[in-house]
């Protein structure tokens, strides 16, 4: 995730226990528990596949099982820090939303085999897909990827909301029972998360869930039956005995494919949220990082297709945890991965976390969200704004929002595109990549400017570079430091008279570097490295001269000032 | 473009200033600072919380005025400072000659 050569990002202060760090065992324990409740709410879509193709239960308990154990396999994996494999974060892989649908079409073709075939296929797709990562950073500056991170948290606002207030496709009533459950284990998260003092924090979702459990039972939501399920539950199997094989088919490899681009895509989002809240001074997302971290997510998901389960993604509530509890240490992604492959093999204890009531799990997801949604947006304003961006994330979060308040006019889409609509992330996500290529056009990444040695010039400077610093989505403090370079630059030249005529103004800009050039007919600049006495300044010219040219000589990260020919050349350079 | 607004208070005078503080809007800061002096107001506070950027001219014209009050017993002190300004402050070796205060109102406190 950073080379020995680099420096170590900074640890932001809200975080406790950062992704070097090693927690005490302890902690780390009740910290891959708590993760484990909150993967336990994607067990509901294994669940759904079984259902939707009317699968025995003791299918069913495989499916699950099988799931678990891919999903651990993928958080170790995910959490490795060396090698080719693995982003060295703390960030779960949990079973995938963006292979729902195209895993119940698999599932009702050709039954639980062909499911698992093609999500194996879909993972050695998206291992394929990783390596082409690296070459693909223009397509996901800031303001895209926090775009995604936004969406990971709105696209699953409808789940949460329903689960909260205890209603599903048949169920349309809310009981008071119910909202009683929903606050007490909201109120007791974020409360705890709030205003308690010294480690309580850290166990805030395990001591709400616990208490929603509690009051849910006592309020009578949780049945004798899904008691009784616990009970009748096998303490110990062995689930791969029951493997019903592999089978493929080529019709099926389109919806598989375009499953793993959404899941995918989904993960550099939240891969890119595991960079920023593990670094104080984030500036931009490390697709090196972010290649190896995909292809870790491949691992998991074609473990999922290989040992029997659903195609894994990362989980963008699980990273929603690590910021509410402030720890994001990567010995947590051990425990956790470690439980939930030991968990694949006691179906007792995985049934406790399969009949989580209702209330519990949407407040459990409300608790999480909130915090991906924020991050999201931060990202997004990190840079600055212009029109273009503003229709790439507006136009983007529209197109996603429809699919989620009218999923019915999607409904007729063809099957193979169904995975581009099946959340508002995927729509969102795919519109705001297709409208980025297409605001490239007629952008410049080389611009000239022509300043007369006149007052006026500077205000024309100003407003070049900060129409153009928003065209190019730069960063606002290095594009503020260029701009405050060249006004003390543009003030000495023309107050001081060393030149009568026009000064040339060039900028380059990628998403590295800002080069700013000055040309002008005159004499050259004196640069000085030590600041002048400030004694002589109010009415000693060559004192103010120096003065100035140290000023400028601050603002960038390099300088240098030569002469040619009667030609004084500036270079400012800025690491963006 | 440099937006300034003037205050009155019983000894002190206030002047809260917004925008680029450069060779632009040097000279108009410079002509407002000099009524306020010219009309015999030497304690003089200035809310430079807004201002987005200075430049070495807009560090002179603040060293001059704060000469001309020094000299008639007065004092100029500013208040809200943010960072890149402050740091401006440094680089040129300014902050030590001004009194500066966190927050306007400290600032034209400190006179009474």
């Amino acid at each position: 995730m950073y080379n020995r050569n680099d420096k170590k990002p900074k640890k932001p202060s809200n975080i406790i226990y950062g992704v070097f760090e090693r927690p005490p065992f302890w902690i780390s324990l009740i910290q891959g528990v708590q993760h484990i409740c909150v993967y336990a709410i994607s067990l509901t879509f294994p669940v759904l596949i079984a259902r939707a193709i009317g699968a025995t239960i003791e299918q069913a308990t495989f499916l699950v099982s099988m799931s678990m154990i891919a999903g651990g396999i993928g958080a170790i994996v995910q959490a490795l820090p060396r090698g080719p494999v693995g982003s060295g974060y703390l960030c779960p892989q949990v079973c995938g939303p963006s292979f729902l649908t195209a895993s119940i079409l698999a599932a009702k073709t050709g039954g639980l085999s062909l499911m698992m075939g093609m999500t194996a296929i879909a993972g050695v797709g998206e291992a394929f897909f990783s390596r082409l990562l690296k070459r693909m950073r223009s397509f996901f500056p800031p303001e895209i990827t926090g775009l995604i991170v936004a969406m990971v948290g709105i696209t699953v606002i409808r789940l949460a909301s329903m689960n909260f207030l205890g209603l599903d496709g048949s169920d349309r009533i809310t009981d008071y029972k119910e909202l009683i459950v929903a606050f007490v284990t909201l109120g007791l998260m974020v409360g705890l998360n709030v205003w308690s003092k010294g480690k309580i924090r850290l166990f805030c979702v395990l001591i709400g869930m616990a208490a929603g459990y509690f009051a849910a039972y006592i309020l009578g939501l949780i049945s004798d039956f899904q008691v009784n399920e616990v009970r009748d539950a096998i303490p110990v199997w062995m689930p791969l005995v029951k493997h019903p094989g592999w089978s493929f088919n080529l019709h099926l490899l389109v919806p598989f494919i375009i499953a793993m681009i959404c899941s995918s895509l989904k993960s550099v989002g939240d891969l890119t949220t595991c960079q920023r809240i593990n670094n104080e001074e984030w500036k931009r997302t490390d697709m090196e990082n972010i290649s190896k971290g995909i292809l870790a997510d491949s691992t998991g998901c074609m473990a999922g297709g290989i040992l029997g389960g659903m195609g894994q993604s990362t989980s963008s509530t699980n990273i929603g945890l690590s910021i509410a509890t402030g720890i994001t240490s990567r010995v947590v992604a051990y425990v956790m991965g470690f439980i939930l492959i030991m968990l694949g093999f006691f179906p007792k204890v995985a049934t406790v976390f399969a009949i989580m009531p209702k209330p519990v799990l949407g407040a459990t997801l409300i608790f999480a969200l909130s915090y991906m949604v924020i991050a999201g947006f931060q990202i997004i304003m990190s840079r600055m704004i212009d029109a273009r961006k503003t229709f790439i994330v507006g136009i983007s979060l529209i197109f996603g929002l429809a699919v989620d308040l009218m999923p019915e006019a999607f409904q007729g889409v063809h099957p193979w595109l169904q995975p581009v609509f099946s959340s508002s992330l995927s729509t969102a996500t795919i519109t705001a990549v297709l409208l980025n290529l297409l605001f490239k056009i007629g952008i410049s990444k080389n611009i000239k400017l022509d300043l007369p040695p006149v007052t006026d010039s500077v205000e024309k400077m100003v407003q070049f570079m900060d129409k153009n610093g928003r065209l190019w989505g730069a960063r606002k403090d290095v594009i503020l430091l260029g701009t405050n370079a060249v006004n003390e630059f543009l003030e000495t030249v023309i107050e001081h008279q060393l030149t009568d005529q026009t000064i040339n103004m060039e900028v380059h800009f990628d998403e590295f570097n800002l080069d700013i050039d000055l040309y002008y007919k005159g004499e050259p600049l004196n640069l000085p490295t030590h600041r002048p006495a400030p004694s002589g300044l109010l009415d000693n010219k060559k004192e103010q001269l120096k003065l100035a040219g140290y000023l400028i000589g601050q603002y960038p990260d390099k300088i240098s000032c030569s002469v040619k020919r009667g030609i004084s050349h500036v270079h400012l350079y800025f690491e963006h | 473009m440099m937006k300034m607004t003037e205050e009155k208070y019983t000894d002190v005078c206030g002047l809260i200033l917004e925008g680029r503080f450069d060779a632009m809007t040097a000279s108009v800061v410079e002509e407002r600072i000099n009524n306020i002096l010219n009309g015999g107001n030497y304690k003089l506070a200035i809310d430079m919380g807004k201002v987005e950027y200075i430049s070495s001219a807009g560090l002179r014209i603040l060293l001059t005025a704060l000469k001309k009050t020094k000299k008639e017993k007065g004092d100029l002190r500013l208040a809200g400072l943010t960072n890149p300004i402050k740091h401006v402050f440094d680089l040129a070796g300014f902050t030590q000659f001004f009194n500066i205060y966190p927050s306007f109102e400290e600032a034209v406190a400190s006179f009474q």
